[in-house]
């Protein structure tokens, strides 16, 4: 089967105020704000080719507003359009958005809303197309500039039918599961075809929750210097940095002013997963060393803390 | 007030420490020794939600997390506020808060300098 999700898009995330996220996001995160409209701003990391990764909308709450989902070709949104049809999702077609042409939007069984969309502008990252340099040289020296958005983590009430629902219908593959004692996946890590641990994860918790989005670091030394960045501009650090056992990344937790979990997340190059072989099983006594390897257990916020 | 500062009495616990100005309940708390159960400490999580008896300054906080209601009904987000007169809080279940070295040394040292 082939892959016809390339990567996850954008996300869209709450904020409280537009003015202290715009901040945060680029004078700390060091994301690249394409344009601000009204009550939306649009970013992007260096070393991406769309259009944006990170739309921020000021509101009266935290949280996720919805997570897009990039197809390999233009096809595959008629072929996911399809699919949903199939399986009875309710789904509208939105015609354009922001530098973007046509998405299908529908929700999940966890209650999130998804899109999958092909069209959208490709501007190019921030590196001449010919004889580039390996990174741009004007990006803000103390910031943490991730080059590229890398996944999500979601919370489902039913993560085993959110997990099939992933599967079956989007076509998602796992690269790790953790199973109850039924053998059923409480919780996945899930990859589309951009070979890498995973583009979505899902583990129980409240509807439409946001445990965290992340952005790609590539190495262990770089995930020292992002906290480094975080401790100078008094970041609230949840864990980190430190060790997954499951992915076998490296990353670390913190918040936005407005208590959105973003990770920064990499190292994970010891990581080689080939198509067809057998995902990786954690149990609910091995979870605890599976999320955090060197602590051996689940911080107490892994659970509980999410917006 | 005592010196300027705020003084926050927690129940069940029967124990009283001191809010500094512009200090937020959680910030006092834990710099007494008195582990509030919190999570983003920005007011997106919710889980540091506690009751409160008294005037405060909520601060910017999630209205999902903290609904308008709560707001009238005596609830708070710790992370976020501030106190503006001496108050009382509990946790929302009413269990005592895990209190990490608020002992009797403490207590004498808190009662001395509340005393001076």
């Amino acid at each position: 089967m082939p892959f016809r999700i390339s990567r996850l898009g954008y996300v869209e995330v709450r904020v409280l105020d537009l003015d202290d996220a715009l901040d945060f996001y680029t004078n700390v995160l060091g994301l690249q704000l394409v344009e601000r409209a009204g009550k939306k701003a649009y970013l992007k990391t260096w070393d991406e080719q769309l259009a944006y990764s990170v739309i921020l909308t000021e509101s009266d709450s935290a949280g996720m507003v919805r997570a897009a989902w990039r197809t390999v070709d233009p096809e595959d949104v008629d072929y996911f359009e399809r699919k949903l049809r199939q399986y009875e999702v309710q789904y509208q077609v939105i015609p354009e958005d922001y530098k973007r042409g046509k998405a299908i939007s529908f929700k999940t069984p966890s209650g999130h809303t998804f899109e999958i969309f092909y069209e959208i502008e490709i501007p190019g990252n921030m590196l001449p197309k010919e004889s580039p340099d390996p990174w741009p040289r004007d990006l803000k020296f103390d910031a943490i500039n991730p080059p590229k958005i890398d996944h999500t983590l979601i919370t489902a009430p039913d993560p085993t039918k959110m997990i099939r629902f992933c599967e079956e219908v989007l076509e998602f593959r796992a690269t790790e599961y953790v199973v109850n004692s039924e053998g059923q996946p409480i919780a996945a890590w899930l990859y589309q075809a951009r070979q890498q641990p995973h583009d979505l994860a899902i583990v129980p918790g409240r509807e439409a929750g946001m445990h965290h989005f992340a952005f790609h670091i590539s190495s262990a030394q770089d995930i020292f210097r992002a906290a480094d960045i975080m401790v100078m501009n008094d970041v609230k650090i949840d864990w980190g940095p430190g060790r997954h056992g499951i992915t076998r990344g490296s990353g670390i937790y913190f918040f936005d002013p407005f208590g959105n979990r973003i990770e920064t997340f990499g190292g994970y190059t010891a990581y080689l997963f080939d198509p067809g072989a057998k995902p990786i099983t954690w149990t609910e006594e091995t979870m605890g060393k599976g999320v955090f390897y060197y602590e051996r257990k689940l911080v107490e916020t892994f659970l509980t803390v999410y917006t | 007030m005592q010196n300027g500062k705020f003084k926050i009495h927690l129940l069940p616990n029967n124990i009283t420490f001191l809010c500094r100005e512009n200090e937020t309940i959680l910030d006092a708390a834990l710099r007494a020794g008195i582990e509030l159960p919190h999570g983003c400490t920005k007011g997106g999580c919710g889980v540091c939600k506690i009751k409160v008896k008294g005037k405060v300054e909520f601060g910017r906080v999630s209205k999902v997390m903290l609904t308008d209601e709560e707001k009238e009904n005596g609830f708070c987000l710790s992370c976020r506020a501030i106190p503006l007169e001496d108050i009382q809080i509990s946790l929302v279940d009413g269990s005592p808060a895990r209190v990490v070295r608020y002992d009797e040394f403490y207590s004498f040292l808190f009662k001395t300098r509340t005393n001076l």
